[in-house]
């Protein structure tokens, strides 16, 4: 077997490894004992996973820019911003 | 403690944990230049998340932290966007097969022990490298001063010593601004594959690989590895959250929570770097890596609580003294010292 052959089906049991692997997830969780985001959010992530990954990207770094700016500002009012602190070095 | 369901993962887990998890891990990320990932995974198993679950989360939380990160660490100057982009962009590829990987091993239901043996290698080689290089440097200045030539002597040693990466001139060859090293752009493509890989495995950023690589491999000043590997952190963060996101493995809630308190841990951590540089940040880092992987070990057999309190003692120490150096700093300079 010469080296592309090798990498040839390293790809397809890759390929094929995770495709088993993505169909094991967990068990339905029963929606009545959480909040109404989080129960719309099972349901985007039983009916449309590709969505639910696209949103966890989106949220994850809206979040944290978002986060980012507010505290900056929050620290900023009690005198402890980044300009602050730079010039105390 | 204000428990919640989680809904995607299906487990009770503490709010007040996921705030004070993600609180600690963003003053240690903002200050070593990590996403924070070789905390939080181990964290969030050790408190009864599926390993794959682990992971993904891990991997979505450091892309909010590391976004918010980088963006202060760049007003500050401290980032080679040079060095940031090709090493950030060729880490996707690693980490789109590391995901296939874990994916396999989860289905063959050999997940957890296989990346607890990865994690126990990597961080615990890792921190005693780090400590055995502090030790000798530690000898060299002692000596130095012992012979009264410490400036010069330390001078003619960086000059001397040519980091291992910069010895290959296969081209294309890319001048770095930071350091004004030039380096293959197949090193840095292939740094990043690997570190990649590690991270898509590990639900890491692979900021704890990159910042001793780019110092001890390319020569890059630390407070500036720390600043640039946050940048390849953010976009390996950001590809492995869909990724993970597509497989099922992301639960968000937790996730954001986290990121609520990374929020303000970061911006200290991020300021902090300037109070505490060189081999002083090398020291705290080397033993926060030995920490986690002792932890990982714990947590394999069986020993739980102790686990929890290695890996959450560990970090709150470091937290402590972080936020500790940078308020000593402005108390200096408020009494005018």
């Amino acid at each position: 077997m010469n080296l592309a052959d090798a990498l040839g089906l390293l790809l397809q049991c890759l390929a094929a490894s995770a495709a088993e692997g993505e169909q094991a997830i967990v068990g339905d969780v029963d929606l009545s004992s959480v909040g109404p985001i989080s129960a719309r959010l099972r349901w985007i992530y039983d009916e449309f996973r590709f969505f639910y990954a696209l949103l966890a990207v989106v949220m994850m770094v809206g979040a944290g820019v978002l986060l980012g700016v507010l505290t900056e500002v929050f620290l900023s009012m009690i005198g402890m911003g980044t300009e602050r602190l730079n010039h105390a070095e | 403690m204000l428990t919640r369901l989680l809904p995607v993962v299906g487990i009770e887990f503490s709010i007040l944990v996921l705030l004070a998890l993600g609180f600690a891990v963003g003053v240690l990320g903002g200050f070593f230049g990590v996403g924070g990932g070789w905390i939080i995974t181990p964290s969030l198993h050790i408190f009864g998340f599926p390993m794959s679950f682990a992971i993904g989360t891990g991997l979505a939380n450091i892309a909010g932290q590391s976004a918010l990160a980088s963006a202060k660490h760049r007003k500050m100057g401290n980032v080679d966007f040079r060095l940031g982009a090709i090493v950030g962009v060729s880490m996707i590829l690693g980490v789109e097969a590391g995901k296939r990987l874990i994916l396999l091993l989860d289905a063959h239901g050999v997940v957890d022990t296989s990346v607890r043996i990865v994690y126990f290698l990597l961080l615990g080689g890792l921190g005693t490298y780090m400590l055995l290089d502090y030790a000798a440097e530690m000898r060299r200045r002692t000596g130095d001063r012992i012979n009264g030539n410490d400036a010069e002597a330390a001078a003619e040693r960086v000059k001397e010593k040519r980091p291992l990466l910069t010895r290959v001139t296969l081209p294309p060859l890319v001048t770095l601004p930071s350091c004004g090293r030039t380096v293959s752009l197949w090193v840095l493509g292939g740094t990043g594959l690997a570190v990649g890989v590690l991270a898509g495995i590990m639900g890491s950023g692979g900021g704890f690989a990159l910042v001793p690589m780019f110092v001890f491999l390319i020569g890059v000043p630390t407070y500036v590895a720390v600043s640039t590997s946050l940048v390849c952190v953010t976009i390996s963060g950001t590809f492995g959250t869909f990724t993970y996101g597509l497989g099922g493995r992301v639960e968000l809630v937790a996730a954001l929570w986290m990121l609520a308190g990374a929020a303000v841990g970061t911006q200290l951590g991020s300021s902090a770097v300037r109070y505490v540089r060189g081999y002083g940040i090398r020291l705290l880092y080397a033993l926060m890596l030995l920490l986690a992987a002792a932890s990982v070990v714990m947590k394999h057999f069986e020993m739980n609580t102790p686990a929890a309190v290695a890996i959450l003692g560990g970090t709150l120490v470091m937290c402590m003294v972080i936020i500790g150096s940078m308020f000593q700093a402005l108390l200096r300079k408020n009494s005018g010292g």
